[in-house]
């Protein structure tokens, strides 16, 4: 006879119980896993939402900081931002990065959008921040699209300056090889002028012992 | 530099007006992610919290219900196999069940769930060691705690058995004080200086339990079932100190058990100092090849779960409270279900033929539980034709006689097998048999003679038989059924008497011994066979036991006392220590071939029937038969009712009045057809039968017949009015089935005293049966006219031919409580003679000296003798044929009957109330219960029987 797990009545044997009792050990080692899971997950979840709130509000601040200060002139000239090699200058690639951070803030939008797959959200939550999302993406793509646009026309600027630049390099490097080829040129024919001089002596020298030899010989 | 290019330029412009947009599109974010910061941290957060609480609780809520779930299931752990003892409440534990211990639990394992912030649940769940289901034999390292070990152990298990675990703790060097509790376990053998006996003693105990518990189907007395098994006990030795305490013979003994003992539920368990060499080099490998120790991982039965633990009794309380328990306890009683043992649909009983042999499963052994069989005849050609059964009081006999008789009936028609049951002195086993179809007799409180009677019958039943083979040239009941039965189909006769000593009890003659010698020796070949019971197989009284007993093949013994069992003749050596295991109700050693130690006896138990299995059983059995039911029930105890008396019921089978032929043939009728068993019945005689009462045999009925003889007068004397007065009063009743009315007188003289219980009985029968066709007279001045007129008659028949006198109806003068008609009494004369002063008294000694010659009978009725003598000198009671005797004084029954056997008829006391007859022609007194009156509703019940008989013929 097989007694109940649920029952009351006693088991016969140690065979029984153990029949009984493995289910719920596996139960109670489930329960005991599950719930030190959550009271993980608790923790993580509510780290998750606290840094994108986090990222959000410097978002807000960053932007603020970017646009609402002093240093940011929508006069300012890309010429007074062109280092020695002709590239962009610190204030261009500092506005770059900060302009970056509002890209960044899509990177939240998603990670938000895909939030109710990771912490169960009632529908209601859920859709307020989808619409509230979705309102700040549709601003973050005009943002970004005018960043982008922005970085085109950096881009631009600094490549046909680049070209210039290169132009220039290239017009004086020729101007270095031809005076350089006539510099070599020049010391081409100074050196020409000294072997015939060497030779020339070397011959003698010949002409010198051969007529030594012949007059040894000779005599 | 470049200032002048037009694309530089042109880009330069552009961007400015970009870094408007872009600065205008970056500030427009601000809002939404504003509203985005607001709804998550209004909004979701806390909705995520709440949602990620519900999850939490929901799992916290699990983890309590698993947390629950595992100590409610860890509760449902009987006490006795819980991890610690020490933790359980002993004083709670009602020791009522029986845990078999296949496996020991020895230790436990510790198991943790960790719920988070809800805390830790440990779990311990126990550890055991195989241990009578193994052939192992353990030891644990000897140290400080081998005690507290040991005390583990024995507490362990005797918790688990509480009427089943036996003890034997070996305490060589202490002399047993290590273990001072062990003359408070139930069951121990104490252990003295002499080891070896004890161990050998043991094994003696293994033989036996080898020998009546276990075979090739049962090697295991753990896996014999529960309710053969009963209260066996499993036994744990332990051998403390060892080896260094025990020489040779008691290590070579131990481990003889340690080998041998596992199966058959003995454990031994050493306390073993490794470091000790055993004697002469012995190896203990070689000795104890399956030696286990009990605490290593790999001998017990791990979980792998958790941290395992070894359990210590560490409490005193603990091992007082389990002795106090085992103590309170009340052993349980096993029983083996009649079920199983025989087939119980209705539907499916009566398939066996008897022909060859009867046989009866009663109960079981080993895991078997039918295999207990008693049978009757001849099978392999060696015969068993009766049984006897031994068993203290309390030993299960008369379940026995249950299970035998029911699985009998279920088995075998009512055509194949019938009953006798025989119920002896004080028995009353049988009371419920009546409405069984195979019974033919049932017999309860059965008087000596009746039992003897009982005997006689079935012997002159083998006569019969025996003669009808003979005549159809058939050796025996076999050859004569093999034949086809010829003469119609007989059944095997099963007489079962319980107390069977009843037969030889008031047998000077030794009448008893004969007949039982005569149908244990004789009656097999005639299908007749007999199966008696008693405390003990020989009885008091019972002459030449061996001539009986070497015809009684079959032995049955259950519990009997240890002095019984040494001084039995009955079973050899083997049986009777089989016998000595039988310790409980319902155990039986069963012999088929004398108790001879040549073949094995069967050893089990009884299946158990209870009363209400037994009267639902026996109605199937009832409601299956077709047949009529024809049980003649005789209650040692009751007095006999005129309606069932036989050989009335046979009278009253004819539709119409007898003639004279018919009247002959029903007299010569032997008894046991009903009839009267008289070959004497002569119709010009005008025979009047008067049955009287019950005879103390099974067929006989007491009666008187009255003929037209001399002195065919009757004479009842004795102080019991319900007697005197009942008989008279039926055979007031009764005068209507010899003769129309026209054909017979009755003239009734009552002198009971006025306003007493029995004034008016006798004219109730008058009034009821007769129709008041008698005279009824309280006074004799009343009953004289009538005796005057009878004289007349009297006189009147003198002078007629004697067959025209033969004619005149037959006359009855009856006279009750005689004693008080003074006109009765004689008186001294004048010439100093005894003489009537009466003419009445004159009277009645003349009809009394030549009345019945002329069909005048008279019936008179005295309380004691001493009035009949004042009444009738010695020749005048001789003058009456029939004297009816009730208790009387030893005197008395001399003066009255020339014997003292009136004066013993209530030896065993006044219930039921015997009669004496005694036809002066025989001279041979017959005892018999009479017809009493008791009660006027049994009384008029009666006549009313009587009244519609009489209609039946009218």
């Amino acid at each position: 006879m097989t007694i109940s797990v649920d029952g009351n009545e006693l088991f016969d044997n140690i065979d029984e119980f153990k029949k009984a009792f493995l289910p719920l050990h596996q139960l109670g080692t489930q329960a005991s896993n599950q719930i030190i899971k959550n009271e993980e997950d608790k923790s993580s979840k509510q780290a998750l939402i606290k840094e994108q709130v986090d990222a959000l509000e410097l978002r807000i601040k960053f932007i603020e900081e970017i646009f609402n200060s002093k240093n940011f002139k929508t006069t300012d000239d890309l010429f007074e931002h062109i280092d020695e090699d002709g590239d962009e200058g610190q204030e261009v690639l500092l506005l770059r990065r900060n302009l970056t951070t509002i890209n960044e803030s899509l990177r939240t939008v998603k990670l938000l959008q895909n939030l109710n797959d990771t912490i169960e959200l009632d529908s209601d939550v859920n859709d307020e921040l989808q619409q509230d999302l979705s309102a700040l993406k549709e601003r973050c793509d005009a943002a970004q699209e005018h960043i982008n646009k922005l970085k085109s026309q950096e881009i631009t600027f600094y490549s046909r300056y680049h070209q210039l630049m290169e132009d220039e390099r290239i017009r004086e490097e020729e101007e270095q090889k031809l005076l350089q080829k006539l510099a070599e040129e020049k010391a081409a024919k100074a050196l020409r002028r000294k072997g015939i001089m060497k030779r020339l002596m070397l011959t003698s020298i010949f002409v010198l012992v051969v007529a030594g030899y012949l007059y040894k010989n000779m005599f | 530099m470049y200032n002048d290019d037009v694309e530089l330029i042109s880009s330069n412009d552009a961007r400015k007006t970009t870094r408007e947009q872009v600065k205008e599109s970056a500030l427009a974010t601000i809002k939404p992610i504003q509203n985005t910061v607001a709804t998550l941290k209004g909004k979701v957060f806390p909705n995520a919290i709440n949602n990620m609480d519900a999850e939490y609780e929901a799992s916290k809520k699990n983890a309590a219900k698993a947390a629950a779930d595992l100590r409610n299931i860890c509760a449902r752990l009987p006490e006795p196999l819980r991890a610690q003892l020490d933790s359980v409440n002993w004083e709670e534990y009602d020791f009522a069940h029986n845990y078999l211990p296949k496996n020991l639990v020895v230790g436990l394992e510790e198991i943790t769930y960790s719920f988070g912030e809800s805390g830790k649940q440990v779990i311990q769940v126990p550890k055991e060691i195989p241990f009578y289901s193994s052939d192992n034999c353990y030891s644990f390292a000897q140290g400080d705690d081998s005690i507290t070990i040991i005390n583990t152990l024995v507490f362990r298990l005797a918790a688990m058995l509480p009427y089943s675990s036996q003890f034997t703790l070996i305490d060589p060097i202490k002399m047993g004080q290590s273990f001072p509790y062990t003359k408070r376990l139930p069951f121990k053998r104490m252990v003295d200086n002499d080891v070896s006996r004890v161990l050998e003693e043991i094994l003696t105990d293994i033989v036996r339990i080898q020998n009546s518990f276990l075979d090739n189907n049962t090697e295991r007395l753990i896996d014999v079932d529960e309710e053969i098994l009963g209260n066996a006990k499993f036994e744990l030795i332990v051998a403390k100190d060892f080896p260094q305490a025990y020489d040779r013979r008691s290590i070579e003994l131990l481990a003889k058990i340690a080998s041998t003992g596992p199966k058959a539920g003995k454990m031994v368990v050493l306390d073993l100092d490794s470091d000790k060499a055993l004697p002469n080099g012995a190896e203990l490998s070689v000795l104890f090849p399956d030696l286990k120790h009990i605490y290593k991982n790999e001998n017990q039965l791990p979980w792998n779960l958790g941290k395992g633990y070894r359990d210590s009794v560490r409490s005193t309380d603990t091992i007082n409270a389990i002795l106090d328990g085992l103590s309170r306890a009340k052993p349980k009683e096993t029983k083996l279900g009649f079920s199983d043992v025989i087939e119980m649909n209705p539907e499916l009983w009566w398939q066996e033929d008897s022909m060859e042999v009867i046989s009866a499963p009663i109960g079981g052994s080993g895991s078997r539980k039918n295999d207990i069989e008693l049978w009757f005849g001849e099978r392999n050609k060696q015969p068993s034709s009766h049984g006897m059964l031994a068993a203290m009081t309390g030993a299960g006999k008369s379940n026995l006689y249950h299970a035998f008789i029911l699985s009998l009936a279920s088995r075998y028609s009512p055509e194949d097998l019938q009953f006798y049951l025989i119920d002896g002195k004080q028995g009353v086993e049988f009371q419920s048999y009546p409405k069984l179809p195979h019974a033919r007799v049932v017999s309860l409180s059965t008087s000596p003679q009746l039992a003897r009677s009982v005997l006689q019958e079935l012997l002159d039943e083998m006569n019969r038989r025996n003669e009808m083979f003979k005549n159809l040239g058939l050796s025996d009941f076999i050859s004569y059924r093999k034949a086809g039965s010829p003469n119609g189909k007989l059944p095997r006769l099963m007489l079962i008497i319980d107390e069977y000593q009843t037969i030889f009890e008031d047998d000077k003659t030794g009448l008893g011994s004969q007949l039982m010698i005569s149908i244990a020796s004789q009656s097999r070949s005639a299908g007749i066979h007999m199966f008696v019971g008693s405390q003990k197989f020989s009885v008091p009284g019972m002459s030449q036991p061996q001539a009986t007993f070497s015809n009684i093949n079959l032995r049955v013994a259950m519990k009997m006392s240890g002095e019984e069992v040494t001084s039995l003749q009955e079973f050899g050596s083997k049986g009777k220590q089989l016998i000595r295991g039988c310790t409980e109700t319902g155990q039986v050693v069963v012999s088929h071939n004398g108790g001879a130690n040549e073949l094995p006896c069967d050893t089990g138990r009884v299946a158990y029937i209870d009363e209400q299995q037994r009267q639902q059983m026996l109605e199937q059995l009832s409601n299956k038969w077709q047949g009529t039911n024809n049980t003649i029930l005789l209650d040692g105890s009751e007095q006999p009712e005129i309606k069932d008396n036989t050989q009335l019921q046979t009278l009253f089978t004819s539709p119409q009045r007898l003639n004279e032929d018919e009247w002959i043939s029903y007299a010569n009728k032997p008894d046991h057809f009903g009839g009267l068993n008289d070959n004497e019945w002569y119709p010009i005689e005008r025979p009047s039968v008067l049955w009287l009462g019950k005879e103390m045999n099974i067929h006989g009925q007491a009666k008187v017949i009255l003929r037209r003889r001399a002195h065919e007068h009757m004479l009842l004397v004795g102080d019991s009015n319900e007697a005197r007065l009942g008989m008279l009063s039926y055979m007031v009743a009764q005068l209507p089935i010899n003769a129309q009315s026209s054909q017979y007188q009755v003239h009734i003289l009552d002198r009971s005293i006025k306003g007493s219980q029995w004034c008016g009985v006798l004219s109730a029968a008058n009034d009821s049966v007769l129709n008041n066709h008698a005279s009824f007279s309280e006074s004799f001045k009343d009953f004289s006219t009538h005796l005057t007129s009878v004289m007349a008659e009297f006189e009147k028949r003198q002078h007629m031919d004697e067959e025209e006198m033969l004619l005149e109806p037959s006359i009855f003068l009856i006279v009750n409580e005689a004693q008080r008609v003074k006109e009765l009494v004689k008186k001294d004369n004048s010439f100093g003679m005894k003489a009537y002063n009466d003419d009445g008294g004159v009277n009645l000694a003349t009809l009394l000296e030549q009345g019945s010659e002329y069909g005048i009978h008279l019936v008179l009725s005295f309380d004691n003798v001493r009035s009949v003598t004042k009444a009738f000198d010695r020749n005048d009671i001789e003058s009456f044929r029939h004297k009816v005797a009730l208790q009387m004084s030893e005197e008395d029954s001399f003066r009255f009957l020339k014997t003292r056997d009136a004066a013993k008829l209530q030896a065993d006391g006044k219930k039921p109330i015997y009669a004496l007859h005694i036809d002066q022609m025989q001279n041979r007194p017959t005892k018999f219960k009479p017809y009493c009156y008791s009660q006027d509703v049994i009384l008029h019940e009666n006549f009313e029987h009587l009244s519609n008989l009489y209609a039946k013929w009218a």
